[in-house]
């Protein structure tokens, strides 16, 4: 065996001195990263993907421009089109590749059985995660920088300028940053590597097209309508609107703030999912998602009431309000489920550590406490649902009312009142906040009952999924066994939240028959709320008298260790003073 | 190095309020107080408590399902106790898992390393992460790779290193912080006999450095030979704990006691050679592998523990019964392997009417097996008369070591 050297004696003792964070980045990098991109080095066959990547898409874009070439196309088409095919694949490629690669990276580590030991070293999760994002984020950047050459070609030919070929290359750096953040976060979730990657690349094969296609080719038609210069139809039209959109509100708001929103807040929310996967269930695993929704959800609301104001005429106003509360309706159930992994209390670890810190109320607010996470969620989104519809109600009602409308209606000849469409945006509101506030109530309930944050998921899932499709099924077997054709039924669907859409079709079209279909609904909204605030009551004193039991089991495991402590002490004494 | 290693000494924020440093050095290295542990409905560790001092090496054992890893994991802040408390030096596990993170070295069973990096990488990498290398300073690592005898594997990338070898590399890592207690679970598993004696030599060398050694392991020998104090667990719950030669005893003192309450035992009448003892399933008994008969000593109701009753021989026997010298207590037999390079006559001859010696039998040449009753001292004795008698005698061991008589006697086999 070696000679007797101890790493204490040749240890340098203390840390690195505090200066600056970004030259304390420059000296001491981050240990994962550092070591991943060692492994990454010894990998044989990434240069070779990276070759066949940008072999493949050269290729392609040969072809697209030979075979436009051979149309008499102009140059300055030509360089727009190989423009938009180019980012569209870049994106593609983005979006698949780069959650796949960060998948790979903290799954694999579990599975290798390397992941104990990193955490053992004592490194904050934050810091794993910083480390692992940078390292899958390096990885796909140098496929963007491979594609580089090919993606200047369109500019060669016109048709689009060097600064929106650089802003575009630009967005593909930020989408393949949230691409490796929704990947990173897949994978803290898994402990099996193909596990992870499987769901992470059916993830982003759904979630991908479905992106491209609302917000790019759907986005671009929204666009063309208020900047004519923004070409419509083509789905990579960011780009161009920073050059072809004239300076003002509008432009600050739908190309400064949306896309920064919109970039944000995800790549937060993905960050704090990875960190709190990475911390242990004993920790504080709530405090970095309940900041994140506080600050998050007026944004998103605003975001979401933002359309309705900047609408063209009332209806558009009306159609984009209900648009927005949807969305924001889908936000906050998704945020229901997702805080249904909060723990009754705060553990032994938080506390003691809260009580160390001296840690007010505030702290001790956005820590750990299912009772706690479900009233900040519940207020914060009924108010943020109760928001939209008044900043959209406001924004209809100030503006001067147009002259009557002289052409029909493509449905009916009513066409609804100034009064008509504030209503519709107050029943839709009127239906959403109550039935998310049985949502929340429902899912903390049964997390209260002692279930598993993915089982309380699943049961109230199934719930709300029963409430929303069988009334539905309920109204259409009535409909055909009585053969009515009038709305009579419909009221059976009142309990599925889609009725919303019922109560608003219906101020739309005017009043056909009595069916009392907006009542009926209000009525069931009332009904909603009430019953989810009876949940949030239950789930309420389940926790706390999970809680208080906690507690006293901590109080009596601490009286007894110290009596055996103090027995021990007694029993000593006489030993330790006899003369030895 | 020693206990006061300065960097050590837990951070000052991160003290835990009632245990301070100087207050600390008198607590236990490991202290595990009525711990329970729950896997859905199965309780896989049920009020488990022991003590680890500073400066052992500590043998935690225990069949397959015990619950060892359960324990370990709890120790090394991975896992949440159900209940009870763990300190490791002073800090609670539970509260404190970045103090303790400081203190321990963690070496998991199976444990796995990255394979595309060099042996020198892998261990910057950690020394990084421990931040124990500041501004690049690998100092340490040097000393780390010194100590585990790696240096000559600097650059050796890691896939293409053998098992044994990965595990000193892993045990390599566990000591870049300097750690003041090692908590090891089967660390010697799937290695060769070689890198075995090497991981056990070293484990020496680390307690010799003043570290705290908690090790889990399957193979009785091998803690036997380093282990100063043993916990057998068997279905989750603690049987027995302490320093070896205290356990012994206390199983001695308790088997005499059960037998001071049964009937005396008959002294047998020599029988003629050789003599046909029943199965071994028959006493309740494990033989070895590729045994072909057993021998009872005395009727099958007066047998002391399992393990020390039944002799299971290979190949031809003979067993000469010696009339023991009267008793006034009963002690639990055991047997003596001798090696002795005389006739078996001149051995008999010199052991018959030694108090406390109730049999001789010859194994194979040279090799004898001598029954008796009694301690060290009864060892002693068996030597001295047998050189006064003239007997060439060239070495004197237990049949079976101590741990593995201990653990025999006190675990049934059971498995949860």
């Amino acid at each position: 065996m070696a000679a007797q050297a101890t790493p204490s004696q040749q240890m340098p003792s203390a840390r690195a001195p505090k200066t600056g964070r970004i030259a304390r980045m420059w000296r001491e990098p981050n240990a994962i990263w550092m070591r991943e991109m060692r492994q990454s080095s010894r990998l044989g066959r990434t240069p070779w993907i990276l070759f066949g990547l940008s072999l493949t898409i050269s290729l392609l874009m040969c072809s697209i421009g030979g075979i436009a070439a051979g149309d008499n196309t102009s140059p300055a088409s030509l360089g727009g089109a190989l423009f938009q095919t180019f980012f569209s694949i870049a994106a593609f490629v983005v979006m698949i590749v780069g959650p796949t690669v960060a998948a790979n990276s903290i799954a694999s580590e579990r599975e290798g059985r390397t992941w104990e030991a990193v955490l053992l070293t004592g490194l904050h999760p934050k810091d794993i995660a910083r480390g692992k994002f940078i390292a899958a984020y390096t990885s796909i950047a140098m496929h963007i920088v491979v594609l580089a050459p090919v993606g200047a070609l369109p500019f060669l030919f016109g048709g689009v300028t060097a600064t929106e070929v650089v802003v575009a290359f630009a967005f593909l750096f930020v989408f393949a940053a949230l691409a490796v953040a929704f990947g990173l976060a897949v994978s803290s979730l898994m402990s099996s590597l193909r596990g992870a990657i499987v769901l992470t690349l059916i993830l982003a094969i759904c979630l991908g097209p479905l992106l491209y296609a609302v917000f790019g080719f759907w986005g671009s038609f929204g666009i063309h309508k208020l900047w004519s210069d923004v070409p419509e139809g083509f789905p990579v039209w960011l780009p161009l609107a920073y050059t072809r959109a004239p300076l003002g509100l509008e432009y600050l708001l739908l190309l400064v703030a949306t896309p920064l929103l919109l970039i944000l807040v995800p790549a937060w929310f993905l960050y704090e999912v990875t960190v709190a996967n990475l911390t242990g269930e004993t920790d504080d695993r709530s405090t970095g998602l309940k900041r994140w929704f506080f600050v998050s959800t007026p944004l998103v609301a605003i975001a979401c009431a933002l359309p309705g104001v900047v609408a063209l005429d009332d209806k558009d106003r009306v159609a984009w309000s209900v648009a927005g509360e949807t969305v924001f309706a889908a936000y906050a159930g998704f945020c229901a489920l997702l805080f249904a992994f909060d723990p009754a209390g705060p553990t032994r670890r938080v506390l003691v550590h809260w009580r160390r810190a001296g840690a007010g109320v505030f702290r001790r607010f956005f820590g750990p406490g299912l009772a706690k996470t479900a009233s900040l969620v519940v207020v914060l989104g009924f108010l943020a649902l109760l928001g939209i519809m008044a900043i959209d109600a406001a924004a209809l009602y100030l503006q001067p009312t147009p002259p009557p409308s002289t052409t029909l209606g493509y449905y009916s000849l009513y066409t609804p009142s100034r009064t008509d469409r504030l209503t519709q945006i107050f029943v839709f509101g009127a239906y959403c906040a109550p039935y998310f506030v049985f949502t929340m109530g429902l899912v903390t309930y049964f997390r209260s009952r002692g279930q598993s944050p993915w089982i309380a998921r699943l049961v109230t899932s199934a719930v709300l999924f029963l409430a929303s499709a069988a009334p539905w099924v309920v109204a259409a077997i009535g409909g055909v066994v009585t053969s009515t054709h009038d709305d009579t039924w419909l009221v059976v669907g009142a309990p599925s939240p889609f009725y919303a859409y019922v109560m608003v079709s219906r101020l739309d079209h005017g009043p056909g028959d009595d069916t009392p279909i907006v009542p009926v609904g209000l009525a069931m909204a009332l009904l909603w709320g009430f019953i989810g605030l009876l949940l949030l009551a239950f789930a309420a004193r389940r926790s706390a008298r999970t809680v208080r039991e906690q507690s006293l089991q901590w109080a009596r495991t601490d009286a007894a260790l110290q009596a055996e402590d103090d027995a021990r002490a007694a029993a000593s004494v006489p030993s330790s003073g006899a003369p030895s | 190095m020693t206990d006061q290693a300065p960097q050590s000494v837990p951070p000052s924020s991160q003290q835990p309020p009632s245990v301070g440093w100087l207050e600390s050095q008198s607590v236990p290295a490991i202290r595990v107080r009525h711990l329970w542990h729950r896997f859905g409905r199965l309780d896989v560790l049920r009020d488990v408590s022991f003590e680890v001092g500073h400066g052992e090496i500590f043998g935690f054992i225990g069949p397959n399902g015990a619950g060892k890893t359960t324990t370990i994991r709890i120790m090394a802040t991975l896992l949440e106790p159900l209940s009870g408390r763990v300190e490791v030096d002073g800090f609670d596990v539970s509260v404190d898992p970045e103090a303790v993170r400081r203190i321990i070295g963690y070496m998991p069973d199976h444990a796995g390393v990255y394979e595309r990096v060099t042996v020198r990488e892998y261990l910057e990498f950690f020394a990084d992460a421990y931040k124990v290398a500041p501004e690049g300073n690998y100092s340490v690592v040097d000393a780390v790779m010194e100590l585990t005898d790696l240096t000559k594997l600097n650059d050796k990338l890691v896939a293409t290193m053998s098992k044994g070898m990965k595990q000193r590399l892993q045990l390599a890592r566990t000591l870049l912080h300097d750690p003041k207690v090692l908590v090891l679970d089967e660390p010697a598993s799937d290695l060769d006999p070689r890198a075995r004696i090497e991981i056990r030599d070293l484990l020496v060398e680390l307690r010799s450095m003043g570290k705290t050694i908690f090790l889990s392991s399957h193979i009785l020998t091998e803690l036997a030979d380093v282990c100063t104090s043993v916990a057998i667990l068997e279905r989750g719950r603690l049987v027995v704990a302490g320093p070896i030669n205290d356990i012994a005893r206390r199983l001695e003192e308790a088997a005499a006691q059960r037998q001071a309450q049964q009937p005396r035992p008959q002294v047998q009448v020599p029988q003629p050679f050789p003599q046909q003892a029943p199965a071994p399933q028959a006493t309740g008994t494990m033989a070895s592998p590729g045994a072909q008969t057993a021998v009872m000593y005395g009727p099958p109701e007066q047998q002391p523990a399992p393990g020390m009753t039944t002799a299971v021989l290979p190949g031809n026997y003979r067993q000469q019964e010696i009339e023991p010298a009267p008793q006034t207590v009963s002690v639990p037999r055991r047997r003596l392997k001798v090696r002795a390079f005389d006739t078996e006559e001149k051995v008999q001859a010199a052991l018959t009417g030694v108090p406390n010696v109730y049999g001789v039998m010859h194994v194979a040449h040279g090799l004898y097996l001598v029954t008796y009753a009694g301690d060290d001292q009864t060892v002693a004795s068996i030597v001295k008369t047998l050189v006064a008698a003239g007997v060439a005698v060239a070495g004197v061991e237990p049949e079976r070591n101590e741990l593995e008589r201990i653990f025999l006697e006190v675990t049934k086999g059971e498995v949860q």
